[in-house]
């Protein structure tokens, strides 16, 4: 096991190797003129010159490469031209934001998710069913910006129980930061007010992010909980009259765990992206709306940061999933 | 190279028809599907006839009525006039031929080179396989609505930049998939016996393999239709589609977003209109997932 | 028994759901900080070298001028100068400073610190240097006393008083320390060095900028502790933000927004005449409209009326020059929609058929400019011109105005007056020694500078009023811009916002420190 781990470890430092190899041609590729735009409206071509300079940008392509690959290791993953900080900097204050988006939102799936699914495929046919597999299917199709743009009226503009956007009220300074999850930070300072003020803004773009997932959870959830109340032995156990429920605890669960992994797995990348478009909506200050902004400003550290740190977390991501798999199956084996 | 007499047994006509009606009715079955197939046949007819039938062609060309601006919804414009006066309808339904179109041209180069790169890697394997799979896996692990997004933006706004853009995301998880199938069809019999009959890869994989596993591309890239309208749409959300005055759904929406709530029906009509063609091709993929591929029906 | 506590278990959630949505605003007793939201971000903090409206913003409240600019209408008032004398030629003015005004780092303001900064600000020839070309140079401000400047200006020049508000003085001890080989460009790019209200706190590019008040402040008025600048991209958000009370000014209303929040309660609506203008420049040194037939044509065939229209409460501009300030022409008719004149001249120009495609550009997110910019492609078609609509941000935008090759054919652009001249608006948008800047990219006719130069040291009133005329009788037959429109200047306020004044020279930039919230 441990060596299964240090091998796959292992070999995420060629994908790594790769990536920015990518990602860096990919931004010499594209066109744009970042440091005329950072430069500001009255550069003289000296200046223009010595920014390119500062930034590295006269030498050659390889030694570019070189520097940059050198600098990620010692944390300079350059400097962005829109904020004029160090990216690596910038990318430490905004992940939590997003994090917390994530993490939310992926609760939110898991916990309405797996009873839904449950009850679902115990009632199969039934009225919930097909208001929940509707629901579902619509939660898959709907659009999270327009989704978002629709709670925020309802909730906000609406009904104003609950704030517009942003993660803290502006005029107040948010919990001291620890994790720089604010509603974590608030319980580990055991300041109740304040985490109430974070769930507060984190309840909507969390629901927004949460429906696809949430919809692809129940569904996995139904149809294995079907499975496995069609199996033999579980049919000979309530022959043997054993009762539904104490039936749907000792199988069900570890299905549970396995859809919630396999979810896990497919949307952490997904919502790590994809947090762009809710975070546009309710202006939240993350890495999708950092990336955004460098984006329409063809600031090009910013987005190759922001993309590798993403995938960064997809990767290993992907090798927990991967061995809390093993946790909950043990006929997987780490081969 | 001309065939030799040893011609490779071929299925006759009719079980392929057969096979065929039977799929036909698996597909009824299901209500959801046949709703998928009639709203996705609809989409496609408005797209194909919109410029004729909107009732204010000129307003999609770019033409305004700032007499009748923000008029709420009504018999005049069913789903009301916008900033500049211009007929919502108009505008939603001729979005359609941007949504639709560019769903369709991103699945469809995705499918071209997702295929190929698949099928050379799965072919030949060794050091082949390995470099293009790494390149493959790579672009997997980049979020692709970001990358999408930095490439559209770096080009400039434009549908056919925009479909670029998107498409570059979107081909690796073709080769996987393409990769996965041509492994097992090139193990098969008559893969083996056209090798021995000394036909060339090329004909081998377009005549004998490719053939064969065209099923599960067929549901992948009808599963992936709606979420390549929804990827044009949100690029268009954030800022960076079409060229105006092209209409577009993402675009319209985020243009209605400074109106809301008071001219909430400048938003609500794009919103809707996405929601419903990407539910439908949705209901449609799965639908022919449970038609062409029994085993994954639940 | 197991029902029951799982609808306990539920009925406990949703308590804590509607528990977590309450306290909203419950720990902000006892600080009073002003959230202003607006569309723009602040890319540089060097007053020397920045401009726009939201720099300017930061400058008025972090740093100090001699002289600043209050009331309507406006008029000069003491900064860090507690008054002034001016010798009889006009040429000379002295300017005794106040002993009380201390840096950020508590060292006194003295005149060596005015000097420097003029002599900086003269030596970069950036930022509001332009206001005072040819009139001031590096060595024309001098320290002739401990707290006395003396400045003696190279010929007379009417508007002295109103553009020194938009000078601001710089602790020259911090920038010589930070000098580096820019003068001190990077290192005020992102630092502080002034003796304002406010210093920085919380710099979030994109996001929000947060100032706190300096300890020990030594200006007398206004009691704010602190204030943010929040971007706020749309101008709903910003306005239901307002409408809950989350921000206390909302800077970039549309005029949809403004009849939305028409009977808000605790919000007040400022819509006020002032002298921005819309004009949309036209490429006269690259590209078709070099043709000065097509720009005329051009001009014939928009839609001013649809303009209108669609810009909410606003005129159409006729001149070049803000209707009602000193030297606008009432005669001057510029152009109307008139397709006829429109197909001659295009008939005249080399696009006898059109057949071309123009691009036009609109700030990003500015919601009147982009319905403008589709007015005018519906325009051109019926000279049978496409048009390529493009959303720019700001930095993009500027940097296409360095050059004619990058330049957009019609460039769509705001003016807000720093001062109340028509200098201000000719010289800035009209005047060849700006070409390259966001003011006048590209626009240059020997005529026009001439016209400007002497009107600007024209000391007879009269002389000067038939000099402006003249001027805009020349920009209108050479069809310079599409001569566009002044919109009302439209904010929102909270209704515990105290002691604001409307002041109609750059309205969007005002001192917040004399304000107070109660």
């Amino acid at each position: 096991m441990l060596l299964y781990i240090l091998r796959r470890l292992v070999l995420l430092v060629p994908i790594l190797l790769g990536l920015t190899l990518l990602l860096f041609i990919v931004a010499r590729i594209l066109p744009g003129d970042p440091v005329g735009l950072a430069a500001g409206p009255n550069a003289t071509p000296e200046l223009i010159a010595q920014m390119k300079r500062e930034f590295g940008l006269d030498q050659p392509l390889p030694l570019q490469y070189w520097n940059y690959l050198t600098g990620l290791v010692s944390g300079d993953w350059g400097m962005s031209v829109f904020t004029r900080r160090p990216v690596f900097a910038d990318i430490l204050e905004y992940l939590p934001a997003t994090i917390e988006l994530v993490f939310a939102s992926l609760f939110i799936a898991v916990v309405a998710g797996i009873p839904l699914g449950l009850l679902t495929a115990v009632y199969k046919n039934g009225p919930l069913d097909y208001a929940t597999r509707t629901l579902a299917l619509g939660g898959i199709a709907m659009p999270r910006f327009f989704l978002g743009l629709l709670l925020q009226m309802a909730f906000a503009a609406w009904l104003d129980i609950l704030p517009l956007s942003g993660r803290y009220p502006l005029i107040e300074s948010p919990p001291d930061h620890v994790t720089g999850l604010y509603t974590i930070d608030a319980l580990i300072a055991g300041d109740w007010s304040a985490f109430q003020i974070a769930l507060s803004h984190l309840a909507l773009p969390a629901i927004a992010m949460a429906l696809s997932p949430l919809a692809t959870i129940m569904r996995m959830m139904r149809s294995s909980t079907i499975e496995v109340l069609q199996q033999d032995y579980v049919m000979t156990e309530r022959a043997l009259g054993l009762s539904n429920r104490l039936i749907l605890f000792k199988y069900v669960l570890k299905n549970a765990m396995t859809s919630t992994l396999t979810v896990i797995g497919l949307y952490v990348s997904w919502l790590l992206g994809g947090t762009v478009l809710v975070e546009t909506v309710f202006d939240w200050p993350g890495l999708g709306l950092y990336a955004t902004q460098a984006i329409l400003t063809q600031d090009f550290m910013p987005v190759i940061g922001v993309t590798l740190v993403i995938a960064i977390i997809y990767l290993v991501a992907m090798l927990v999933v991967d061995l809390l798999y093993g946790v909950f199956n043990p006929k997987v084996r780490y081969a | 190279m001309t065939m030799t007499p040893i011609a490779i047994p071929k299925r006759t006509q009719s079980a392929r028809l057969e096979n065929w009606s039977r799929a036909f009715y698996r597909f009824r079955q299901s209500w959801l599907s046949i709703v998928g197939l009639a709203i996705v046949v609809l989409l496609v007819v408005i797209a194909i006839f919109a410029p004729w039938i909107v009732p204010y062609p000129e307003h999609v060309v770019g033409g305004t009525n700032t007499a009748a601006r923000f008029q709420a919804p009504s018999t005049d414009a069913w789903f009301g006039t916008n900033a500049l006066g211009q007929d919502m309808f108009s505008l939603v339904l001729v979005g359609s031929q941007v949504s639709l179109f560019s769903g369709l041209a991103v699945v469809f180069i995705a499918i071209v080179v997702g295929t190929a790169v698949g099928a050379i890697a799965g072919y030949f394997g060794g050091w082949v396989d390995e470099v293009l799979m790494r390149i493959t896996d790579l672009l997997l692990t980049i979020p692709s609505l970001i990358l999408a997004m930095a490439v559209a933006a770096a080009l400039g706004t434009g549908v056919w930049n925009m479909i670029i853009a998107i498409s570059i995301t979107w081909w690796p998880a073709y080769a996987r998939l393409v990769r996965g199938e041509v492994i097992v069809k090139k193990e098969e019999q008559f893969v083996v016996a056209a090798h021995a009959l000394g036909a060339n890869w090329l004909r081998i994989l377009g005549k004998h393999i490719l053939p064969n596993i065209v099923s599960p591309i067929v549901i992948k890239a009808s599963l992936d239709m709606g979420f390549a309208i929804l990827t044009v749409a949100s690029l268009g959300f954030v800022g960076i589609g079409v060229k105006p005055p092209t209409p577009e759904w993402g675009t319209l929406l985020s243009g209605a977003r400074s109106y809301m709530p008071d001219y909430w029906w400048t938003a609500v009509a794009p919103g809707i209109a996405i929601f419903l063609a990407v539910l439908a091709f949705n209901l449609l993929g799965d639908g022919l997932r449970d038609v062409l591929d029994p085993k994954a029906r639940r | 028994m197991l029902t029951l506590n799982k609808r306990q278990f539920l009925i406990g959630t949703a308590g804590m759901t509607a528990a977590a949505t309450l306290p909203r605003l419950a720990n902000s007793a006892g600080k009073n900080i002003m959230v202003l939201a607006s569309t723009v971000d602040i890319p540089n903090f060097d007053p020397h070298v920045a401009t726009g409206y939201a720099p300017q913003w930061l400058f008025r409240n972090t740093y100090d001028p001699l002289v600043r600019v209050v009331a309507n209408p406006p008029v000069p008032a003491p900064g860090l100068a507690t008054s002034w004398k001016q010798s009889e030629d006009g040429l000379t003015y002295t300017f005794e400073l106040d002993g009380n005004a201390k840096f950020h780092d508590g060292t006194p303001v003295t005149a060596k610190d005015v000097e420097y900064s003029f002599a900086r600000l003269l030596r970069l020839a950036k930022g509001p240097a332009w206001m005072v070309s040819g009139i001031l140079d590096q060595n024309s401000v001098k320290a002739t006393g401990e707290m006395t400047v003396t400045m003696v200006l190279k010929k007379p020049f009417a508007p002295l008083l109103s553009v020194l508000p938009w000078m601001f003085i710089v602790n020259s001890k911090v920038v010589e320390a930070n000098k580096g080989t820019d003068d001190g460009q990077a290192y005020l790019l992102a630092n502080m060095a002034g003796s304002g209200a406010f210093k920085m706190g919380r710099v979030k590019p994109g996001d929000l900028y947060e100032l706190i008040r300096v300890d020990n402040d030594w200006h007398k008025g206004g009691n704010l502790s602190g204030a943010i600048w929040k971007i706020v991209r749309e101008a709903s958000t910003a306005r239901l933000m307002l409408q809950r009370g989350e921000v206390h000014f909302a800077l970039d209303m549309f005029a949809e927004d403004m009849d939305a929040i028409k009977d808000m309660p605790k919000v007040v609506r400022i819509m006020e005449p002032d002298y921005r203008t819309f004009t949309i420049k036209m490429n006269t040194a690259n590209g078709p409209l070099m043709d000065k037939n097509l720009r005329k044509a051009v001009s014939y065939a928009f839609n001013y009326k649809g303009m209108l229209d669609a810009a909410g409460p606003a005129q159409l501009m006729k001149s070049p020059l803000p209707v009602g300030i000193f030297g606008f022409d009432p005669d001057q008719k510029g152009y109307d929609q008139d397709m006829g004149k429109a197909k001659e001249y295009l008939a005249k120009s080399n696009f006898k058929d059109g057949g071309i495609t123009l691009s036009i550009h609109h700030a990003a997110g500015y919601e009147n400019q982009r319905r403008w910019c589709l007015i005018m492609l519906e325009s051109l078609k019926a000279l049978n011109i496409n048009l390529d609509i493009r959303a720019m941000t700001w930095p993009d935008t500027v940097a296409m105005a360095r050059s004619p090759e990058k330049m957009v054919d019609f460039y769509s652009i705001f003016q807000s007056p720093n001062y109340a001249d028509p200098d201000n608006t000719a010289f800035a948008a009209y005047h060849s020694s700006r070409n390259g800047q966001w003011q006048n990219p590209v626009y240059k006719n020997p005529e026009v500078d001439k016209l400007i130069e002497d009107a600007r040291a024209e000391v007879d009133k009269t002389k000067r009023a038939e000099l402006y005329k003249k001027f805009q009788a020349v920009i209108v037959e050479d069809a310079a811009d599409i001569i566009g429109i002044l919109e009302l200047r439209k904010f929102a306020m909270r209704d515990n916002v105290k002691d604001y004044v409307f002041s109609p020279v750059a309205a969007n930039t005002m001192e917040i420190w004399p304000l107070s919230i109660a």
